[in-house]
């Protein structure tokens, strides 16, 4: 009896274990808001803001950190502003033009279309959301500004593309041929772009609280508006139209109306007031090297990226840092060409070439290697590390060797490849090479400078993600650039005049007269001014001048050389360790890879010459 | 009665070998009678060890008059003297004994050797190794402990086939590398009924494992469909107590040593390299005789990196203490057990490993019994701040770091030398002190409870709860950094700021599963030939995950490992958790004929949290079947010498969700992805804004992929065990594995695509083992050899239309087998530069870049240039399609030898590290293999003849030519390894006998001593990728003594 209760007592347990058990197995989702959660929370609207904002392609400076690894690739060391210190050079074999122009990283299909769906998304979400109606068009013409941005990104690499304006629906695989949008005309794309900004100017504030300072503003969307339309101007007056249906190109005739959009565009960010050139300390250089390195809100930056150590850093003194500097590896990660430190004119105007010889061809003798430099531009300094200029409390030691003058001939040259090998003996001996190059082989830098725009030397750890200087994307300089080109191309040349000489009277060189204006210095002006801002590659691809610029470029390297006799400094130039540069016709334009092309059999053909 | 056994033991716990049975026997001692003798014996093995356990029944009392061997072997029985006793113990061949008035009596049993009638751990239960009839190795719990390695993975291989690891390398504590039953992925790993991790469980607490790996692995469900091990651990037995001790001591070097450059080497060679690009020399020839001479070896250095970080020889030891005995109403085992392996590197490198283990088993009454286990183990791996990461970035910086820089500045001590611009100098990597540690404890901790009773005869319920946890608590301290440059002409220690900022990251996760199993068991024979037996079980497991883990900057020169002691900014703090939920319902029934024909049925209805609501229940079924011949009479009379010869076939089905997330079949938002700096103050400070981002698309109709697997097997045995064999064919089918439609939709879309059933792929293999024991005079032997083969194919892939034929061929995985290597054809060495101008281009640069001894590549298409368009499949993949095992056992008197092989074939080992000269980027160091390289005899002179060589000549940065994927780096690689060698010696009795101590053996064992290959270079476990770049892999050559009271 007592065991037979016991079985019923273990029988009950067991069958209430079977039915509690039974519950169903649906566990909490963490991962994910629920659809309905989203569109009435401005703070989850924001933040879903923050995502488009972040899914920009604003390339700045460390953006191509990956390749970096690789092949020392940025923007800057693509075209003829700079050079990577471990670059692939004779001694080795890479193939500049696979490795960089034709290369699938530099390709943003995929990623900038998934952006675009976020932006389509997000209007769409908004539209349908019973938030009050009052709120929803400053946060549409922001999503529409940051979707213009992202076509900005796909037109300026592929041409045309295709336009999708509302976010597709996928259900199944039935669904697949409504997907396969066709590529639209280049010329289409500008032309949305430009409208696009021009519909959200009105709906976008003009300016910007503290908290939100780095969000769009009305003259953000202007100054994209100017770049955009000046992009399309150039490439209509200088491009040829390409591919079937004119895929690749704009009309010809169509370049004045984008140069006008363009200085129109630039005239409303000018005349607008709330921007200035930075001019906060008195020594020019200084003024302008300080421009890239003060956080927050400076007074010309219109549109910019910020920073924050350690979780929102970006690495920009860890790639650059000049070579006995380094701490954690990388560094001279882009060292400038000679040809760009020559693109400097004095201040009094006059070209920039260094003076290294006088008249009978003999090697001028200068007390520091600073006096070659000091009649340049200011910019000059306020970029780049000079030899011996000051760098964290030391010298940026760049010497090739000693010139011994008690020798003959090319033996004076003392060089060496090791960078411990001395030259004398007792109190004068010293090393033959400055700690920071220049040699041949290995990591250090070869041109004879280094990087000092945005460097920032109050960063102590040189490591990954330490460095938080901001990121101009639009500052005003560029935008009186803009406006001078633009009006140039519509033979306008007080207008452009006038806004050249403002960028020059900051700067500190003499202003220009008309009689002196010439595309070539407009241009060069930019060259010099957007220096390392990445936007010398894409100048050079709208200009349609870069097939010629880098028809096979040298890298040219100065060469400082120690007087044993006095301790002066002479100078010599030469072709730094580095494979020339080519740009063929066909890298006008981004390669579509055979992923993007595969998954959609409407695209047609690729671009051109692929 | 075995059904009987079977019956009560099948749940979670098995009561191995002898406990469970001689529990119900021992109880059955009836009263002495008046006329018997009191016979004393001993049972003891071949070997002279005692055996435990054993009945001892008198003839003729059917089983009502017995006994049973204590610790010792001993026992005691009163008898009629004229009567005989037959002695069983499970894992022994019977036997009878005349008492013939005797009182004294010394027993010895033979083992058997592949015992039909051993026991072996199924789902959920136990069956006889003869009526079973799916396919399943087991190995047992002294086999594993032999081979003595850290981690029961290593110890797992070569012992029987199908078990597949591939051990990358040697780091402490480092368990890693590919593990899988036939090919088929994670397998799910078992101990005592629940699911558990078990890579770091002593192998002296383990009783048997065993491994499913057909369709009988169906009965758990999802999680199972890549087969099953399933471990029992030791329990007590009605004896006295039994402890035994063992130690081992070990010592363990690497199994291949890094051969690179000397300072001298390395800048002759620099020099050659360089001038073969068309560059200057780097070292003057007095500079070489420097280095050469060693005549200033403050300035011109020779340092060898590898051999001042790594150690000839580390330590390693193990101890284990275990208890246990019992009495008929309660049993017990106790298991303690330490490790400590110190690792090869001159450094604190550590692994501790403490492991616990108690079983208890209780009768309470005839009908209910209760067992009770509880497990745990703790592990505390120390290492220096940049190790813990298999060695990659050591052994890497050994490479970086050139041979003619100095360990420390001026050869002074207190400064390590900042030997290179990128990585730190290896030897100040590995001082704890300097560079930090990166430390980790785990806990794990295991706990059941079960309750069996029996409702009557045949029918038994079990309970079954488990509770465990595990908490892994890691503490990585990176601390600042500052290396030193000695200058000569200011004759100070320039400091280099490596690392300027330390900083602190710690991580802490916890995660709890339970268990529950619920399971009624029911066993009948009808007319001593119908055999069925049925079980019906119900499991739910339920687990939360969670973890928390913060970051702190130190910019205190010596930091306080601690949290609280960082700097006030610069604070990252991270917390997460999930849950996961399963249920289960299952029921098997098996039926049997006499023992002759057998049949298996069983289906899981398994639930997964994973998929959306509505689809949330599977069904799989599996069913198998066997003959077992050999009991037939007809073929009894035709092969009298055939032992066993059974044939088995099995289908199942069954489903794995491994790999979804829990929330696929939903959209949403996705916070945070993403950041972005919006503004911030007005003193110009920052605020991020985290980001939410549209999920990716749902899919409602999301379920877990679908699995058969068939599986075809003969077991045969002849002259009575003296040769076995067992084959297993099978094959499996996957269907509807994950994928994204990430191809076949435009590139345009943009949306995140949901996991949708798309991919199917198959896998097909064989297994066979060969064994045989033997007995000649007195020595006793036992070989077992396996092999085994497996290879997958893909055989539906979601992807895009090919644009065109050539890309078909090139990128289309379909219907072919996934473990290929692509890579072009090498041809031979460039002989002269007249064969370089007449051949294909080859670097697209009209070959100007080529010299001779450059490697030449066939022109598949034969465009007169060598491109992408010339790759094709040149090797298999980098994981052996064939594996194989051969163990060889052998005992004369006290002495044993137990030697295991083990191998692999039929994979590509690809020379990665070695297809550059020196270690790029920056003045990296070379290998010394490249001296065998094309070179001029005067590399000053460039019109001087080349030599030629092995290697291509030297290039600074390597060549791209020469660098390609080709056959040339890559080796159809085999190797067999004597995996483990081990000489005991029992000592005799009458050493011991008046110590009190019952059994002493002592052994020597080399592991990893001895390995054949055709892989140069490297070891041929190494991974692809990143070859030398980690730490070796070891041999260990270990004495250890066990000891048994």
């Amino acid at each position: 009896m007592k065991k037979m209760k016991k079985i019923s007592y273990i029988l009950a347990s067991l069958l209430v274990l079977f039915m509690s058990s039974c519950d169903d197995l649906g566990v909490k989702i963490t991962d994910r808001f629920a659809e309905d959660k989203v569109w009435n929370d401005e703070k989850l609207i924001v933040a879903a803001l923050a995502n488009l904002y972040d899914g920009l392609e604003l390339e700045h400076n460390s953006s191509y950190f990956e390749m970096w690894d690789v092949h020392n690739v940025s923007l800057t060391t693509t075209c003829d502003e700079g050079s990577g210190a471990y670059q692939a050079g004779p001694l080795g074999t890479s193939d500049i033009v696979t490795a960089y122009f034709d290369a699938e990283w530099f390709g943003k299909w995929k990623a900038t279309y998934e952006k675009v769906y976020a932006c389509n998304m997000f209007i769409k979400k908004l539209e349908e959301s019973s938030l009050d109606e009052n709120l929803k068009p400053a946060y549409l013409a922001e999503a529409r500004f940051l979707r213009a941005f992202q076509y900005f990104t796909l037109v300026k690499r592929y041409g045309g593309v295709p336009l999708i304006t509302a976010p597709q629906e996928y259900n199944s695989i039935a669904d697949l041929a409504v997907l396969q949008v066709p590529r639209d005309k280049e010329q289409v794309i500008w032309q949305f772009i430009v409208d696009e900004l021009s519909a959200s100017v009105a709906d976008l504030p003009a300016k910007r609280l503290p908290l939100y300072r780095s969000r769009i503003t009305r003259y953000g969307a202007y100054a994209l508006q100017s770049r955009a339309a000046l992009y399309a101007g150039s490439i209509a007056k200088y491009g040829t139209l390409q591919l079937d249906g004119n895929i690749c190109g704009v009309v010809a005739t169509e370049a004045d109306k984008f140069f006008a959009i363009a200085a129109t565009a630039a005239d409303s960010v000018i005349n607008s007031g709330k921007y200035a050139l930075y001019e906060k300390y008195a020594d020019k250089s200084e003024n302008y090297r300080n421009l890239f390195i003060e956080k927050g809100n400076n007074g010309e930056y219109i549109f910019w990226k910020e920073f924050s150590v350690p979780d929102k850093a970006h690495s920009w003194d860890l790639l650059n840092v000049p070579f006995s500097f380094v701490q954690n590896g990388y560094g001279c990660g882009q060292t400038p060409t000679l040809d760009l430190i020559q693109a400097y004119e004095n201040i009094d105007g006059t070209r920039g070439t260094l003076n290294i010889k006088d008249n009978a061809g003999n090697l001028i003798k200068y007390d520091s290697p600073l006096d070659l430099f000091k009649d340049k531009d200011p910019r000059l300094k306020g970029s780049f590390y000079l030899p011996y200029d000051a760098c964290r409390g030391k010298i940026v030691e760049i010497r090739r060797g000693i010139y011994d003058e008690s020798k003959a001939g090319a033996l004076r040259f003392v060089s060496s490849t090791n960078p411990k090998a001395t030259y004398g003996i007792g109190a004068s001996m010293m090393t033959i090479l400055g700690k920071d190059g220049v040699w041949d082989t290995g990591d250090v830098g070869k041109t004879g400078f280094y990087t000092k725009k945005f460097s920032d030397e109050t960063v102590t750890t040189i490591a990954y993600n330490q460095s938080s200087a901001p990121w101009p994307v639009f500052r005003l300089a560029e935008i009186y650039l803009n406006k001078s080109e633009a009006a140039f191309e519509l033979n306008k040349s007080d207008e452009a005049l006038n806004a050249l000489n403002m960028v020059r009277a900051r700067a500190g060189i003499r202003s220009l007269n008309v009689g002196e204006l010439t595309m070539d210095r407009i241009r060069n002006e930019r060259r010099v001014e957007l220096a390392y801002e990445n936007h010398r590659h894409w100048d050079l691809k709208r200009w349609r001048t870069a097939t010629t610029v880098m028809a096979n470029f040298e890298t040219d390297a100065l060469y400082p050389w120690y007087v044993w006799a006095d301790g002066k400094f002479v100078f010599t130039t030469a072709k730094a360790p580095k494979p020339n540069k080519v740009f063929l016709e066909r890298n006008y334009y981004v390669r579509i890879t055979d992923a993007d092309m595969g998954s959609n059999p409407r695209l047609g053909q690729n671009n051109p010459g692929y | 009665m075995g059904v009987l056994f079977l019956f009560i033991t099948s749940g979670s716990h098995v009561y191995a070998k002898s406990t469970g049975l001689l529990g119900i026997l021992a109880s059955n001692d009836i009263g002495q009678n008046a006329k018997n003798v009191t016979l004393r014996g001993t049972v003891l093995d071949e070997s002279g060890k005692p055996v435990a356990g054993a009945t001892v029944i008198e003839a003729g009392t059917k089983g009502q008059n017995g006994t049973a061997s204590d610790g010792d072997g001993k026992f005691s029985i009163s008898l009629s003297p004229e009567s005989s006793i037959s002695i069983k113990c499970i894992g022994y061949e019977p036997k009878n004994v005349d008492v013939n008035g005797k009182n004294d009596i010394a027993i010895t049993l033979k083992e058997e050797s592949t015992s039909l009638n051993e026991v072996v751990l199924v789902g959920y239960g136990v069956q006889k190794k003869a009526t079973l009839t799916g396919s399943v190795a087991s190995i047992k719990g002294e086999t594993l402990s032999k081979i003595g390695q850290p981690s029961l993975k290593a110890n797992m291989l070569g012992s029987v086939p199908g078990i597949r690891f591939q051990q990358t390398n040697g780091e402490p504590g480092d368990d890693g590398g590919t593990f899988d039953i036939r090919g088929f992925g994670n397998p799910l790993t078992i101990i005592d009924g629940i699911e558990r991790p078990f890579s770091q469980i002593d192998p002296n607490e383990i009783e048997s494992i065993s491994i499913l790996k057909d369709a009988s692995a169906s009965v758990y469900g999802f999680r199972g469909a890549n087969g099953v091990l399933i471990i029992q651990t030791k329990q007590g037995a009605n004896a006295k107590p039994k402890i035994s001790y063992s130690y081992n001591y070990g010592l363990q070097a690497p199994v291949k040593n890094l051969q690179m450059m000397d300072a001298y080497s390395y800048a002759y060679y620099r020099n050659e390299a360089l001038l073969n690009g068309g560059g200057i020399a780097q070292y003057s020839n007095e500079e070489l005789e420097k280095y050469r001479t060693g005549s200033d070896p403050v300035n011109y250095p020779s340092t060898d990196w590898y051999a001042e970080t790594v150690r000839k020889a580390a330590p390693k030891q193990q101890h284990n203490l275990n208890i246990s005995g019992g009495s008929d109403q309660l049993k017990y085992f106790f298991s303690f057990g330490y490790l400590n392996q110190e690792g090869i590197l001159k450094s604190t490198q550590n692994f501790d490993r403490y492991n616990f283990r108690s079983n208890i088993t209780a009768k309470m009454s005839e009908r209910l019994s209760a067992e009770v286990g509880l497990g745990g183990r703790m592990e505390n791996r120390k290492y220096p701040y940049y190790l813990g990461d298999q060695g990659v970035a050591l052994f890497t910086a050994i490479k970086s770091n050139a041979p003619n820089q100095s360990v420390y500045a001026n050869n002074n001590p207190d400064y390590y030398n900042n030997s290179d611009n990128n990585q730190l100098n290896p030897v100040a990597m590995l001082d704890r002190n300097l560079t930090g540690h990166k430390d980790r404890r785990d806990l794990e901790f295991n706990s059941q409870i079960a309750l069996t009773y029996k409702i009557m005869k045949g029918l038994s319920a079990k309970a079954l709860v488990a509770f465990d946890f595990t908490n892994v608590t890691k503490s990585n301290f990176k601390r600042e950094v500052n290396l030193f440059s000695y200058n000569n002409i200011t004759q100070k220690y320039d400091k280099i700021v490596k690392v300027a900022v330390g900083q602190m990251y710690q991580q802490d996760t916890l995660n709890y599963r339970t268990t529950q199993q619920y399971s009624l068991n029911y066993a009948k024979s009808f007319n001593e030939k119908h055999n069925f037996s049925v079980l019906a079980l119900m499991e739910l497991k339920e687990a939360n995950n969670g973890g928390m883990s913060a970051i702190k900057t130190y910019s205190v020169t010596t930091g306080i490992d601690e949290l609280s002691k960082g700097d006030p900014n610069g604070v990252i703090a991270e917390g997460n958790s999930d849950q996961y939920k399963y249920i289960g319902y299952v029921g098997r029934l098996n039926y049997d004929y006499a023992g002759k024909y057998l049949l298996e049925a069983s289906f899981r209805y398994d639930g997964s949290y994973k998929t959306s609501p509505l689809h949330r229940w599977g069904f799989f079924p599996a069913v198998s079947g066997g003959w077992r011949a050999s009991e037939e009479e007809f073929i009894k009379d035709a092969l009298p010498n055939l032992t066993n010869l059974k044939f088995r076939a099995s289908w199942g089905k069954i489903g794995d969700d491994a790999g979804l997330d829990a929330s696929q079949f939903m959209s949403g938002w996705k916070y945070p992805i993403g950041s972005y700096i919006l503004g911030g103050a007005s003193d110009g400070s920052t605020t991020i804004t985290k980001g939410l981002s549209k999920a990716n698309l749902a899919n409602p109709g999301i379920f877990w992929y679908k699995v058969q697997t068939t599986n075809l097997g003969v077991d045969a045995s002849m002259w009575n065990n003296k040769l076995t064999l067992e084959f297993d064919y099978f094959y499996r089918k996957t269907t509807g594995k994950f994928a994204k439609r990430l191809t076949s939709i435009p590139t345009s879309f943009g949306s995140e695509m949901p996991f949708e059933n798309l991919n199917s792929d198959d896998n097909r293999g064989f297994e066979l083992s060969l064994g045989t024991v033997q007995k000649v005079g007195e020595v006793r032997f036992q070989i077992k050899g396996n092999v085994a083969y497996s290879r997958a194919k893909s055989l539906y892939k979601e992807q895009a239309a090919p644009a065109n034929q050539y890309l078909n061929y090139r990128n289309n995985t379909v219907n072919r087998f996934s473990n290929t290597t692509w890579g072009y054809v090498y041809t031979g060495q460039f002989q002269s530069y007249e064969e370089i101008y007449n051949s294909p281009i080859q670097d697209g640069k009209g070959n100007s870049t080529l010299r001779p001894g450059d490697l030449k590549y066939q022109d598949i298409n034969g465009d007169g240039s060598i491109t992408d368009l010339d790759q094709k499949v040149v090797g298999k993949g980098s994981f052996p399609d064939v594996n194989y095992g051969l163990s060889l056992n052998t005992s004369w008197k006290g002495l044993d030898l137990n030697v295991l092989f083990q191998g692999a074939c039929n994979y590509t080992q690809t020379l990665n590290a070695v297809k550059s000269p020196f270690r790029g980027p920056g003045e990296g160091n070379g290998f010394q293999v490249w001296e065998d390289r094309w070179h001029k005899a005067d590399y000053t002179d460039l019109n001087s003849e080349w030599i030629a060589g092995n290697f291509p000549s030297l290039r600074i940065d390597g060549n791209e030519n020469n660098g390609r994927t080709s056959s040339y780096w890559m080796t159809n690689a085999y190797y067999v390894r004597l995996k483990s060698i081990e000489l005991g010696y029992t000592l005799p009795k009458s050493l011991l006998e008046k110590t009190g101590i019952g059994n002493v053996r002592v052994y020597a064992n080399a592991y990893n001593p001895l390995t054949v290959t055709n892989v140069k270079y490297t070891d041929p476990e190494a991974v692809e990728g990143w070859m030398s770049f980690y730490y070796p892999q070891l041999k260990v050559f270990s004495f250890g003594i066990n000891i048994t009271l």
